[in-house]
């Protein structure tokens, strides 16, 4: 045997079993109190092996736990890119970033039949009590749920006693009625688009696209295909409304950006991992069709906790009519519950306007903790 | 008088341009061929790509991108092996230079682990069959040693990872910790490329690149695909 190794390549050697000894070296806290707090779990249930990321002040009792959007989004997001949410609430209160079933960094394996309303309900209710158990049962416990995250939240709190778990029930631009979800954004494209057009916007060429599709486009009924050439143009209504200056731009700052680069770069973060998840489940389309067809009306009665309603007026996704419908539709007595709109604000309100969110936010949260 | 077409010009052309170009080549491999055999073969020893036996170990760095530590060590066994040699003209230097080129089928049993902070250490074992192209065409003798090669290598294996922090999973009663892992299959494929030292001195070394793509399945309700990076080094057993 004739190896010959120079001093670069022991070097190299060295730092490669350095590497090595940290492989196994995953942290293994649990429930940890303190003030900066920043903890990993992983839930498995039913196949998939989803994380939770809980950072903040733990100390303080009060865990806000996000429900991200999409379905096949991810909950990272909201603490890497949405800074200006997540660290005021993480100096006060502790924030559980989930990563549901098929989404974000979630892994595992389980049928297509699984992914399904009943079995995201079931993991939510899962995520809750794991809370529970790590943190103690006095802990005050907020939903958070945005865009899709939204609907999953109605569906939870509407479902069995599951919400006497829960505090306060925070609706960030989230749905509950897909069909008036597209009739009311298709309305507010079409009203958008003409008012940008006489007044002769620089994207009036655009707009004007925008408005020939919803005057040849009648919702009546649900279908998928109609469901997703609508949400499409909705996004582009948001980039022209926030080209036109209707919508506040989220300016992000150097050391924003910064962060973010190195999350993604040294972090958790695994593009092709989030892609896949996302292609699975919107992919599958068992739980697209589930969700399209079926409309929480009537079982938002059943929610009678305190609940924040926070909407962007320009929000052409999940149009404020979606939140108003909302609001009226829950059982909560109407002194403890409220529907906020951001003039300036698309289908994110806490990337648009940060300070005027926040400050509902909190004061939301310290009202009913 | 004969008159001739547009294509019968055309075609007197293009035979011109065909006869020339035979010209200049036979006329270098005319230059080559007288050339001194003793030359020669010092040409074709100074190039040849030596051959260090059939197994060789490997080792390096493995990981998910360039900034996640991982490592992979394997063994590799070269199952076939054919060399050739030329002689070729260097017009400019008006002298002869070899070039040598090996080719070579070989496979490989592998394990590698790499660690993704906060998100899982995966680990696996795969066996693989590969092609290697060996050439050393320098002109030069002072770079004589500069042996470059590419590759290709399919494979398949059994990966496992294993969850970063605490995994926890409700029984009926209560939450109870797992190990938090799950096993999947894995083909693999991985094109490369490297040099050998074999000739610098007394080094018998190689180094190599080679980025790498590999599915997890099954993964959630279809696969997973995962893409890395290997750099590393090989030498003879």
């Amino acid at each position: 045997m004739n190896i010959n190794i120079n001093k670069i390549q022991l070097a190299i050697l060295c730092l490669m079993i350095a590497g090595l000894s940290l492989l196994f070296t995953a942290c293994n806290k649990e429930g940890t109190i303190g003030e900066a707090v920043s903890d990993l779990y992983h839930l498995e249930h039913e196949g998939a092996d989803m994380p939770i990321v809980v950072e903040g002040n733990t100390a303080s009792k009060v865990f806000i736990l996000i429900l991200h959007g999409g379905p096949g989004g991810n909950a990272k997001i909201y603490n890497d890119v949405v800074l200006r949410m997540s660290e005021p609430l993480e100096a006060d209160y502790a924030v559980a970033y989930w990563d549901q079933r098929s989404s974000g960094n979630s892994k595992g394996r389980f049928s297509p039949n699984k992914l399904n309303l009943e079995q995201m309900i079931e993991d939510t209710d899962m995520v809750v009590e794991l809370l529970k158990d790590q943190y103690g049962d006095d802990i005050s416990l907020f939903l958070l749920g945005h865009s899709w995250g939204g609907y999953l939240g109605n569906a939870y709190l509407a479902t069995g006693n599951n919400q006497e778990k829960i505090a306060g029930w925070i609706d960030v631009d989230g749905v509950h009625d897909f069909e008036l979800m597209m009739r009311a954004g298709d309305a507010l494209m079409n009203e958008i688009a003409t008012q940008q057009i006489n007044e002769g916007s620089n994207q009036r060429v655009l707009w004007q696209e925008i408005k020939d599709f919803t005057d040849e486009t009648e919702v009546n009924g649900i279908s998928l295909q109609q469901f997703s050439e609508i949400n499409r143009y909705a996004y582009v209504a948001e980039g022209l409304a926030t080209t036109d200056g209707l919508i506040e731009i989220a300016n992000f700052e150097a050391s924003e950006l910064f962060q973010l680069l190195w999350h993604s770069a040294f972090g958790s973060h695994n593009p092709i991992t989030e892609a896949t998840n996302s292609v699975m489940i919107q992919g599958t389309g068992n739980l697209m069709n589930q969700i399209i067809n079926r409309p929480l009306g009537e079982e938002m009665g059943k929610i009678t906790i305190p609940s924040l309603f926070l909407w962007g007026q320009y929000d052409f996704v999940v149009p404020p009519a979606v939140g108003q419908d909302a609001l009226e539709k829950i059982g909560t007595p109407g002194h403890q519950k409220s529907l906020a709109i951001f003039g300036s604000s698309g289908h994110s309100p806490m990337l648009n306007q940060p300070d005027p969110f926040m400050e509902l936010l909190i004061k939301f949260i310290e009202l009913y903790k | 008088m004969h008159s001739y077409t547009h294509h019968q010009l055309l075609l007197l052309l293009i035979g011109c341009l065909i006869l020339t170009c035979c010209h200049t080549k036979s006329f270098a491999q005319k230059k080559a061929k007288s050339s001194n055999n003793e030359v020669l073969e010092e040409e074709i020893s100074r190039n040849n790509i030596p051959n260090h036996g059939k197994l060789r170990l490997k080792a390096g760095y493995f990981g998910e991108f360039l900034v996640h530590p991982g490592v992979k060590v394997g063994l590799e066994y070269t199952l076939w092996r054919k060399d050739k040699q030329k002689i070729r003209y260097w017009k400019r230097k008006d002298k002869e230079y070899a070039k040598s080129r090996t080719r070579t089928i070989f496979m490989a049993g592998n394990t590698a682990a790499y660690y993704h902070p906060n998100n899982h250490t995966g680990t696996f074992l795969n066996f693989e069959v590969g092609y290697r192209k060996y050439k050393n065409k320098n002109k030069k003798s002072s770079r004589a040693h500069r042996i470059k090669f590419k590759e290709i290598a399919v494979g398949y294996g059994y990966y496992r990872y294993f969850l970063h922090g605490t995994t926890l999973k409700w029984n009926g009663d209560d939450f109870v910790r797992t190990l938090g892992t799950q096993g999947a299959f894995m083909p693999y494929f991985g094109f490369g490329w490297g040099r050998d030292f074999s000739l610098k001195g007394k080094q018998t070394h190689s180094w190599h690149v080679r980025p790498v793509i590999f599915l997890e399945i099954p993964y959630g309700t279809l696969g997973l695909l995962h893409y890395a990076i290997e750099m590393g080094w090989s030498f003879p057993l």
